[in-house]
C-alpha cells in the first residue's frame, strides 16, 4: 500500500515537465496540415512501371499542388527527397514548374514586377530522404526564413534501380569500414540477423504481421483518407497506351501467413544466416509522398485543420554493417533529447528495411508491437527509397486519427551505410 | 528498493520542514511592483541606498545562515539539484546557482517571506533600485521580535490577525515526525510496520448520534426563489441560520 | 494564454496541523464558517489519518475536533442532509462517518473498496447518496441508510481517483482517473444490471492525454465539466460534445490534484497541484489566468471554494497548513 503511493507520486511527478513543454501549443510551433501520397506500386511489375520518373515525378507534384489546400504561391519552398533519381536537382525543379508551381500570375509575368516563383532543392540521405525533407523544411520554417513550406519524398525504382555503391578511393577501401560500404543491404541485413540471433521464425511472424495488417488496412478502406490518385500511362495487352488512374497499393499480398513466408528461400547463399527471403524484406517500389508544413499562427490564419506539430528529427551514425539497427540508436537518441521515454510515446512508424532490424529494434527498445506499424510497414507498402520518409508520416498520422489517445508519435528508420534517422510528432487530430 | 538511500526516482516532495520543492523549478515569487497592490503594510523603514531594513536584515541573515548544518536542507538539495538539472548537463557555474536559488528559496521560506532570488542578486550587484523594495510578506512594522515566526499579511483583512501560532513557526514538528526521505527510505526498506501508529478500533461510537435540524441550504447557484423559502423557515426554527454548535456567528463575515 | 494578470495572492489566514499533511478540504453546505480537511500522518504514505474539523473566523483558522482514522483520509463529503456528518475515505479502504457533535469513533462505517479510496462526493440532488473513488479501479455510490454499496461501478480506469454526481442531473455520475478517460453513468441503468450484461457507461470520452486526478462539473452550466491530472493542464468540456475541450489552461508546471468550479461564478474555476501553487482561472470569453496563490512549501493537494462567500478559497498542502485567500 504505502509503496504504491510513492509509486503513485513518482508517476505523478515523472517526465512531467518534458512532457507538458512538447504538448503545449505555441504560434511558432511548426505544424503539418497535409500529409499525403501517390498509391505504393511494385518496381517494374506494378501500376507505374510504364511511367517515366519524370512522368511520375511531375504526377506526384501534381498531386501535391492540388491537395494543399493552399495557394502554391505562398510556399516558401520545395524540399524533394529522393536517391536514385538521376539529375535529380534538374528533374525536381522541371517537375515543379511543370505541375504549376509556382503559380504566379500570367498578368504578373508580363509586367515589369519579379515574379517570385517556388524555389526547389533535392536531399539526399539514402532512405530518409523523405524525412530530410520534412526536417529541412521545418527548420527553415523554425529559424523564420519561410512560413510555409513543402516536403516531398519520391522514388521510381522502376526506371532507376539501385545498382549499389560506386567505387571508393583507394584510402577508403584500404578500411575495412570503407570496404562495409560496397556492401548490399542484404549482407547488413544477414549480419544482424546473424550477430543478434534473429530468428527465421520471428522474421517471418514479422513479416506476416505487417501484411496482415495492411490487408486488413486496405479492405477496410483506411488507406484511401491518405492516398491521392495520380494517372499515368500503361501499356496495353495489344502496344497501345492508355493514362490510367491508379488508386491503390499493388504490393499487399492477402493471405499472408508466416507459414508461408517459411517456405522461401533465403535470397542470400552467400551470407549466412542467409535468414532474408523476398518474403520478409521490404519491396522494391515506385512511388510518391508529400507533407505540408507551416507555423501554427499560420495555420490558424489560413484556417487549415491542424494534423500535427512536427517537434524534432535527429540522425544518428552507426556501423555500416549493421546499418539496420539504426532505429535502435535514432530513437532514443531522441526521447533522450526530449526527456521522453519509449512509455511515453504512443504510435510508431519504423521502416520495415527487413524484418531482421525490426525484430532487433522491437526487441532492443521494448516496445509494444502493438503499437508499431499498426497498418503495416514497408514489408508489405514497399519501399520507395526517398519516398518513405514522408510516407511513413501520411501513414501514421491517418492511423492516429481513428486513435485519439495517441498524441506522441515516433517515426524512424535505417539508413544505408550506417545511419539512423527518428522524428517526433505531436498528434492533435483527436482533440 | 531495498537500498538504504532512497529511491532516487521517488519525488521528494522534501522534508517538512519548508525545504526547496523537490520538481519545481524556483518559483518565479513576485515581481517588485507586486506588493503595492495588496497590502496595506505600514511605511517600511529603509536604508541609506534605499533597501528597506527588513530586506537587508533578510540577505544578511541568509548569508550568515549555516546550510550545511541544517539537515532537512541537506537531505533536501540533491533532490533539488536533480529536478533543477532536469536531466541536461550542468557547469559547475550552473550548480552553483541552483544550489544559490535552493538555499534562497529554503532560508526564505523559513522566514516567512517570498522575496525572489533575482531581488537578492539585485542587492548584491549594489543595483540601485527607483523604489524601495516591497514584500507583501516581511513588513518592518509587522516583524515581530521571535524572528522565526512566520509573518503574515496585513490590510487584506479589515480585522487584525491573530498572534501567529506558535514561535517555532514552520519548523514545528510533532515530537517523532519523519521527513519525507525518512518515511520513503522506512517503506522501501520494508519497515512501514516500524511507524509509529495508534491503533483505531473498528467500531461504531457509542453515543447518541445528533439529530439533524436544519433544511439545506441552497447552493448559490440553486434558482433564488427557493433561496427566500429556505431562509423564512430556518428563522424560525431553534438554531439560528448556519450558527456552529459553539455559537460562533457565521453570518457574514467583516471579511 | 494570457500572461498571469497579478503576482501571487498571499494568503488572508493560515493554521498548521504538525505532523498532518493535507489530501483535501471541504467547505460545510450548511455552516458557513466550517471546513472539514482530509489528513494524514506520514504524508498519507503510511500511519493514521485524521479529519480535522476547522472553524474560520476573523481571528483566524482553529481546530475545532478531529477525528483519527486507521490509515490516512484522501477526501472527505459533508452529509448534505445532515449538519453534523461528515464523512470521510481512507487508503485502507474503510468509510467513516462522524458527527462533529461526538468525539472519537464513527457513528457509521462501511468498507468495501480493496484499494486506497480517494475521492468521494455527496450528491446535492439526491441527499441521501454519496459517491467514492478508489484505486481499486471501481466507483461506488452508496446511500447513508443502507450498509452495503448499492451500486460498483467498474470504470476501467486503471486507479480510479474521481467519482461525482452531476449538480443538475440526477442520476448522472462522472468517474475519471488513470486511464486519462471520463466515464458518464446514467445511475437508474447501472441500479439494476440484467444478469450477464457488464455495467456500461453512457459516454466515454478521452479527456487529455494523461492520468486524470481530478474533475468537477460546473455548477452553471450543465454538462459542462473540469478535468485535470498528470499533464497539468485544466480542460473543460462540454459532455455534449466532447471532441474536443472548449478551453484549456496552462500554467502549473506540475500535475494538478483538485480542480473546482466557482459556487459563485459560472466560468471561474480553482485548481492546485504538486507544483504547490493554486490558480485561479476564468473560462470565458477565453481561458486565462487571474490569481496564482505560491505560499504553500510542499505539494498543494487540497483545494475549496467557500459555498457562502464569494471569492473565498481555501487550499491544503503537504506541509500541513490551510490557507485561506480571500477575493480571488
Amino acid at each position: 500500500m504505502a509503496v504504491a503511493r510513492i509509486q503513485s507520486i513518482a508517476n505523478h511527478l515523472s517526465g512531467k515537465d518534458n512532457k507538458s513543454k512538447l504538448l503545449a501549443k505555441n504560434p511558432d510551433d511548426i505544424v503539418v496540415t497535409v500529409a499525403k501520397r501517390t498509391p505504393l506500386c511494385k518496381a517494374r511489375r506494378g501500376a507505374f512501371k510504364d511511367a517515366s520518373s519524370d512522368e511520375l515525378l511531375i504526377e506526384t507534384m501534381k498531386a501535391a499542388r492540388e491537395n494543399i489546400g493552399i495557394d502554391p504561391a505562398l510556399i516558401g519552398d520545395i524540399v524533394v527527397g529522393t536517391v536514385l533519381t538521376p539529375g535529380a536537382p534538374y528533374a525536381a525543379r522541371a517537375a515543379a514548374l511543370t505541375a504549376g508551381f509556382p503559380c504566379a500570375p500570367f498578368e504578373l509575368l508580363l509586367t515589369l514586377a519579379p515574379a517570385d516563383t517556388v524555389p526547389v532543392q533535392i536531399v539526399n540521405r539514402f532512405c530518409s530522404s523523405g524525412l530530410m525533407a520534412i526536417q529541412s523544411i521545418s527548420n527553415a520554417i523554425r529559424n523564420g526564413e519561410i512560413e510555409i513550406g513543402l516536403a516531398v519524398g519520391f522514388e521510381d525504382m522502376s526506371n532507376n534501380p539501385d545498382d549499389g555503391a560506386p567505387k571508393y578511393a583507394a584510402e577508403t577501401m584500404a578500411l575495412p569500414v570503407g570496404r562495409d560500404c560496397t556492401m548490399p543491404m542484404g549482407w547488413t541485413s544477414e549480419n544482424v540477423a546473424g550477430e543478434f540471433n534473429i530468428s527465421r521464425e520471428a522474421m517471418d511472424a514479422w513479416a506476416a504481421q505487417s501484411m496482415q495488417r495492411a490487408e486488413a488496412a486496405q479492405k477496410a478502406g483506411i488507406f484511401e483518407a491518405e492516398i491521392v490518385p495520380v494517372t499515368v500511362p500503361q501499356k496495353q495487352a495489344d502496344g497501345s497506351v492508355k493514362h490510367v488512374k491508379v488508386t491503390r497499393d499493388d504490393g499487399i499480398r492477402a493471405g499472408t501467413t508466416a507459414e508461408g513466408l517459411a517456405k522461401i528461400k533465403g535470397a542470400f547463399k552467400q551470407w549466412p544466416p542467409t535468414q532474408t527471403t523476398g518474403g520478409n524484406a521490404s519491396q522494391i517500389t515506385d512511388g510518391g509522398a508529400f507533407v505540408l508544413l507551416m507555423t501554427r499562427r499560420k495555420a490558424q490564419e489560413l484556417h487549415l485543420p491542424i494534423l500535427a506539430k512536427h517537434i524534432a528529427t535527429v540522425t544518428s551514425g552507426l556501423a555500416p554493417r549493421i546499418m539496420g539497427i539504426g532505429p535502435s540508436v535514432a530513437i532514443p537518441k531522441l526521447l533522450n533529447q526530449l526527456g521522453l521515454t519509449t512509455n511515453d510515446i504512443d504510435l510508431y512508424e519504423i521502416n520495415e528495411a527487413f524484418a531482421s532490424m525490426m525484430v532487433y529494434c522491437v526487441d532492443k527498445l521494448g516496445l509494444d508491437p502493438s503499437k508499431v506499424n499498426v497498418n503495416g510497414g514497408a514489408i508489405a507498402l514497399g519501399h520507395p527509397l526517398g519516398c518513405t520518409g514522408a510516407r511513413q508520416v501520411a501513414t501514421v498520422l491517418n492511423a492516429a486519427k481513428s486513435r485519439p489517445e495517441a498524441k506522441l508519435i515516433v517515426t524512424s528508420m535505417c539508413i544505408g551505410l550506417g545511419m539512423g534517422a527518428s522524428s517526433l510528432f505531436y498528434n492533435e487530430q483527436a482533440l | 528498493m531495498a537500498t538504504e538511500q532512497p529511491p532516487t526516482d521517488t519525488p521528494t516532495a522534501s522534508s517538512t520542514a519548508p525545504v526547496a520543492p523537490a520538481a519545481v523549478p524556483v518559483p518565479t515569487a513576485p515581481t517588485d511592483a507586486a506588493p503595492g497592490t495588496t497590502s496595506g503594510a505600514a511605511p517600511e523603514t529603509v536604508d541609506s541606498d534605499g533597501t528597506p531594513v527588513a530586506l537587508k536584515e533578510l540577505v544578511l541573515g541568509f548569508e550568515s545562515y549555516n546550510f550545511s548544518g541544517d539537515d532537512a536542507f541537506r537531505t533536501g538539495l540533491p533532490a533539488v539539484i536533480k529536478a533543477l538539472k532536469g536531466g541536461r548537463k550542468s557547469t559547475a557555474a550552473d550548480i552553483d546557482d541552483i544550489i544559490a536559488r535552493a538555499q534562497w528559496f529554503y532560508y526564505t521560506r523559513l522566514k516567512g517571506s517570498a522575496v525572489p532570488f533575482e531581488t537578492y542578486l539585485k542587492i548584491r550587484t549594489h543595483e540601485t533600485e527607483s523604489r524601495p523594495m516591497k514584500s507583501p510578506m516581511v513588513s518592518t512594522s509587522a516583524l515581530p521580535t521571535e524572528p522565526e515566526a512566520p509573518a503574515y499579511s496585513e490590510g487584506s483583512i479589515s480585522v487584525t490577525a491573530a498572534p501567529p501560532t506558535p514561535p517555532t513557526g514552520h519548523l514545528a514538528r510533532a515530537p517523532d515526525e519523519m521527513t519525507f526521505n525518512d518515511v520513503v527510505r522506512l517503506i522501501a526498506a520494508g519497515r512501514a510496520g516500524e511507524v509509529p501508529t495508534q491503533d483505531i478500533p473498528d467500531g461504531i461510537n457509542e453515543a447518541a448520534p445528533s439529530v439533524s435540524t436544519m433544511s439545506a441550504r441552497p447552493k448559490p447557484w440553486e434558482s433564488s426563489g427557493e433561496a427566500t423559502a429556505v431562509d423564512s423557515a430556518v428563522e424560525s426554527a431553534t438554531h439560528d441560520h448556519g450558527t456552529a454548535p459553539d455559537g460562533s456567528s457565521a453570518a457574514p463575515p467583516a471579511y | 494564454m494570457l500572461p498571469p494578470a497579478a503576482p501571487p495572492v498571499p494568503p488572508a489566514l493560515r493554521m498548521r496541523t504538525p505532523g498532518y499533511a493535507h489530501h483535501s478540504l471541504k467547505f460545510s453546505p450548511f455552516f458557513d464558517n466550517r471546513i472539514a480537511l482530509a489528513s494524514g500522518a506520514n504524508f498519507g504514505l503510511v500511519g493514521n489519518g485524521r479529519v480535522h474539523i476547522v472553524n474560520m473566523s476573523p481571528g483566524g483558522l482553529v481546530v475545532e475536533k478531529y477525528f483519527d482514522t486507521q490509515d490516512c483520509v484522501y477526501d472527505i463529503a459533508w452529509n448534505e442532509a445532515h449538519e453534523n456528518q461528515v464523512l470521510a475515505v481512507c487508503g485502507n479502504g474503510a468509510l467513516r462517518m462522524f458527527d462533529i457533535t461526538l468525539t472519537g469513533l464513527p457513528v457509521a462505517a462501511w468498507h468495501e473498496h480493496t484499494a486506497e479510496v480517494v475521492g468521494a462526493d455527496w450528491s446535492n440532488i439526491e441527499k441521501g447518496l454519496f459517491a467514492t473513488a478508489s484505486w481499486d479501479g471501481s466507483a461506488k455510490v452508496w446511500s447513508v441508510d443502507r450498509a452495503t454499496s448499492i451500486t460498483t461501478l467498474p470504470t476501467g480506469a486503471g486507479q480510479c481517483y474521481s467519482a461525482l454526481f452531476s449538480p443538475h442531473t440526477p442520476s448522472l455520475l462522472s468517474t475519471a482517473g488513470q486511464d486519462g478517460t471520463v466515464r458518464l453513468w446514467d445511475l437508474r441503468t447501472t441500479a439494476n444490471p440484467r444478469p450477464g450484461v457488464a455495467f456500461q457507461p453512457q459516454m466515454s470520452f478521452r479527456a487529455g492525454p494523461a492520468e486524470i486526478l481530478a474533475a468537477d462539473w460546473n455548477k452553471y452550466h450543465p454538462g459542462v465539466l473540469a478535468t485535470a491530472g498528470k499533464d497539468g493542464v485544466v480542460r473543460v468540456w462540454d459532455t455534449r460534445n466532447p471532441s474536443r475541450p472548449t478551453a484549456e489552461m496552462q500554467g502549473h508546471s506540475l500535475a494538478i490534484r483538485k480542480v473546482q468550479w466557482s459556487p459563485h461564478h459560472a466560468d471561474i474555476l480553482a485548481s492546485s497541484g504538486y507544483d504547490m501553487t493554486a490558480r485561479v482561472w476564468v473560462t470565458r470569453p477565453s481561458p486565462a489566468q487571474i490569481h496564482v496563490t505560491a505560499a504553500h512549501t510542499e505539494f498543494t493537494m487540497a483545494l475549496g471554494w467557500a459555498l457562502f462567500q464569494e471569492g473565498l478559497l481555501a487550499t491544503a498542502s503537504w506541509d500541513q497548513e490551510l490557507h485561506v485567500y480571500q477575493n480571488v
